[in-house]
């Protein structure tokens, strides 16, 4: 579902914040993206969902790449940033609704809103205007907004930030349901619990670099994720 | 450094990317900080000549009368009423509902100290605005009286204290705005119609005096009722002490007020008022060009500031226009054609000077994640934008054209070619300002105001607009032609421009949204 080959990205000339970036992930996958702040893990993730250009490498989404066919590979995906900005003159029903226009979701539409909206209790806050929301409330109006036209690949920048234990809950069970369904999910985390528990893979990052990568269980053994953390970010 | 000092250093740090620049690479510093300095000095250029140019008009319809001197008076009251006019509906924006309010008010400095920075800030845009003023109006005034040390000092002390009353008056009439529209549940649109209020009246205020025309003092002094003050002041001490103070007592009255209420005013003004009881309904869908577009015109309307920078051209294009196709028709008469030489120009300084694209990028700001990852093609992204300057902007352009001509009484072809050029015009504002905020675009501001009011490409743009409009006056007013010909090479003039400004934007414009 997402292969990135060899992603090299350079800032001012000189300074390589990810180096030659191999990774893959497959349907019904979720894939953990770990590493210390300033590792190159948004980068990353910027760059799959093409918000960011590249100066090597490429990055296939279902079989098409980002830089050939950005339109059709952002079509099939979904990205939750790690800071819900949205436009806040709109209430979160007009957020929604243009959201779902975009992705040209029918009438469909109706029913997901409604569904996720009662899972993330967000239903009586969709008249308001996103400017009076917490930042909570934004972070699962993103993340209803993600799920709005079913996306294959599910792309997330820190997505338990802002949401409160139930929101979170929740959040891990519709990410194992898109998987079952075929999907992939590949996010970043610095929750390190979270991410042994509920990620089939873990890539480990640092200074642009993936150091450590595998099958969740297989990399982490005996130990936890956090000691195999502290022991590469310690190298 | 005091807490004063460090608050007015970060407001000015923020000013025009100044910070980002002053810390980018040795060699990215020196290009940007020539650019900066360059356009500043072309600012700095631009509003001293025209201050020149009006100083010299004011002076021969003054001399003749032997009221030359009250030229002087007369500019620093002109540039009073211009920083009121330009900064009543920001002022209070730049006070409240900053997003650095939660931190500075964490933080262990006095709120006075607070409100003071800010309005230390809107106080020296508007004193050097007057001093841009003032002192090219001295040069004028050397002309055609003798001046002395004494003289030049009671101007000067004049131009400083001059912006207290229009930044005192322009806080309180917008925080008064800001509250009483934030008892509604629509504040934006309530905010927007209270603004218009002020301005018309403040037009209004303008022809309702029963000035005679010929003594514009007259006028002046009916608005600006510290003008006479002012006058006598160049020559008695007393007269300048009442004018220092009637500047600077609302000033203080309304700083007071201000920091004493500053936290119940930021909460009364910040405050959302809630949707009653939501119920969810059936929503068919639009296409991604009709969602775009919906979400550019609830943008223009979301920010009064915004709205009322984008949408009084045209609102103005369109009365003025016709206000003055009545004025002309029943003063001279007849028609007389040679009168539509000044329309394109006219028509430049209404849609060009502050079109709604001109900062349409810059207001996505954080939020620009959205357009960048959904499946948008940039043509589209940008089509939106410039359809919403179609909508409001080119519109008006062709009612203003129409009608305007036809009230006039001009011959159908005339009425043709200026409803052209209007129309053209309009699009030519559209297209630069997304052009010039394509090339210059300020994502990173913490309050919309920044992006709307105080960017580099908005500055351009308005400078591109003068230009524009003193050189179609110059083609309409001074080629040897006949009418018809000179309002076809104006046609062709804007069509050509139009055609080099939209070639850019088709060439260039996804390059450089994939930049951002």
């Amino acid at each position: 579902m997402l292969e990135i080959k060899n992603l090299t990205k350079i800032y001012g000339g000189t300074f390589k914040a990810v180096d030659g970036l191999n990774l893959t992930v497959n349907g019904g996958e979720i894939y953990g993206f770990i590493g210390h702040n300033g590792a190159g893990k948004s980068t990353t993730i910027k760059a799959v969902v093409g918000a960011l250009g590249f100066e090597d490498g490429d990055i296939i989404i279902d079989g098409k790449s980002i830089k050939d066919d950005p339109i059709a590979c952002k079509k099939v995906m979904a990205y939750i940033p790690d800071n819900p900005d949205i436009y806040e003159h709109l209430t979160g029903i007009q957020y929604l609704n243009f959201i779902a226009d975009i992705y040209s979701v029918g009438k469909e539409r109706n029913e997901r809103i409604k569904k996720y909206a009662a899972i993330f209790e967000l239903e009586q806050a969709l008249g308001d205007l996103i400017s009076s929301y917490s930042h909570g409330m934004r972070q699962k109006l993103v993340i209803i907004s993600a799920l709005i036209h079913t996306p294959k690949l599910l792309i997330m920048d820190e997505p338990f930030v802002g949401l409160d234990p139930i929101a979170s809950h929740e959040l891990k069970t519709i990410m194992r349901e898109i998987c079952d369904l075929g999907g992939a999910i590949f996010f970043s985390t610095h929750v390190l619990e979270v991410a042994e528990k509920l990620c089939d893979r873990v890539g480990i990052i640092k200074n642009g670099k993936l150091v450590k990568e595998g099958d969740t269980k297989e990399i982490v053994g005996d130990a936890s994720l956090e000691s195999l953390f502290l022991e590469i970010a310690n190298e | 450094m005091n807490n004063f000092l460090s608050l007015v250093k970060v407001e000015f740090l923020s000013q025009f990317g100044l910070n980002k620049i002053l810390h980018s690479k040795k060699s990215k510093r020196l290009s940007g900080l020539s650019g900066l300095c360059f356009f500043v000095l072309l600012m700095i250029a631009a509003i001293a000549f025209l201050g020149y140019t009006y100083a010299d008009i004011f002076a021969l319809v003054l001399a003749p009368t032997d009221s030359i001197k009250k030229l002087l008076p007369v500019m620093i009251a002109i540039s009073c009423l211009l920083s009121f006019m330009l900064s009543f509906y920001t002022s209070a924006n730049v006070l409240y509902g900053y997003k650095d309010y939660d931190l500075l008010m964490s933080m262990p400095i006095k709120q006075s100290v607070i409100v003071l920075s800010k309005l230390t800030f809107i106080y020296v845009f508007d004193l050097i605005f007057a001093l841009l003023v003032v002192i090219p109006s001295m040069v004028v005034y050397a002309g055609y009286a003798a001046i002395n040390i004494g003289f030049v000092l009671s101007v000067l002390v004049m131009a400083i204290f001059s912006p207290l009353l229009p930044t005192a008056l322009s806080l309180f009439l917008g925080a008064l705005i800001a509250l009483i529209s934030s008892r509604f549940r629509k504040k934006n649109i309530a905010q927007i119609i209270l603004y218009l209020f002020v301005f018309i009246v403040c037009f209004a205020s303008g022809f309702l005096t029963g000035a005679e025309m010929i003594d514009p003092t007259v006028m002046i002094g009916k608005i600006y009722f510290i003008f006479p003050w002012a006058v006598k002041g160049l020559d008695d001490a007393v007269f300048l002490l009442l004018y220092i103070g009637a500047n600077l007592l609302p000033f203080i009255i309304i700083s007071v007020v201000c920091a004493l209420t500053y936290k119940k005013m930021n909460t009364l003004i910040t405050a959302k008022k809630r949707a009653k009881e939501f119920k969810l309904k059936s929503y068919g869908g639009k296409t991604q060009f009709g969602a775009l577009l919906n979400k550019e015109i609830k943008s223009l309307f979301s920010n009064a500031t915004y709205t009322l920078n984008a949408l009084i051209g045209p609102i103005f294009g369109i009365v003025g226009a016709i206000a003055f196709a009545i004025i002309i028709r029943t003063s001279i008469g007849g028609y007389v054609g040679e009168i539509l030489v000044f329309f394109p120009a006219i028509f430049a300084f209404m849609f060009m000077l502050a079109p709604l694209t001109n900062c349409s990028i810059s207001l996505e700001g954080s939020a620009y994640w959205i357009v960048k990852t959904a499946p948008i093609s940039a043509n589209r992204f940008i089509c939106a934008k410039l359809m919403v300057n179609v909508i409001f902007s080119v519109a008006p352009a062709f009612v203003a054209g129409l009608v305007s001509t036809i009230i006039i009484g001009a011959p159908y072809y005339e009425v043709i070619l200026i409803t052209f050029i209007a129309v053209s015009i309009a699009m030519l504002g559209g297209g630069v300002g997304l052009m010039l905020n394509l090339l210059f675009p300020s994502m990173n501001w913490d309050n919309p105001i920044k992006a709307v009011k105080q960017s580099l490409s908005v500055f351009l743009c308005i400078l591109v607009a003068m230009l524009f409009a003193v050189g179609l006056f110059v083609i309409g007013f001074f080629v040897p032609l006949a009418l018809i010909y000179n309002l076809l090479i104006i046609l062709g003039v804007v069509l050509i421009f139009n055609a080099l400004v939209y070639g850019f934007i088709i060439i260039k414009g996804e390059k450089l949204l994939s930049k951002i």
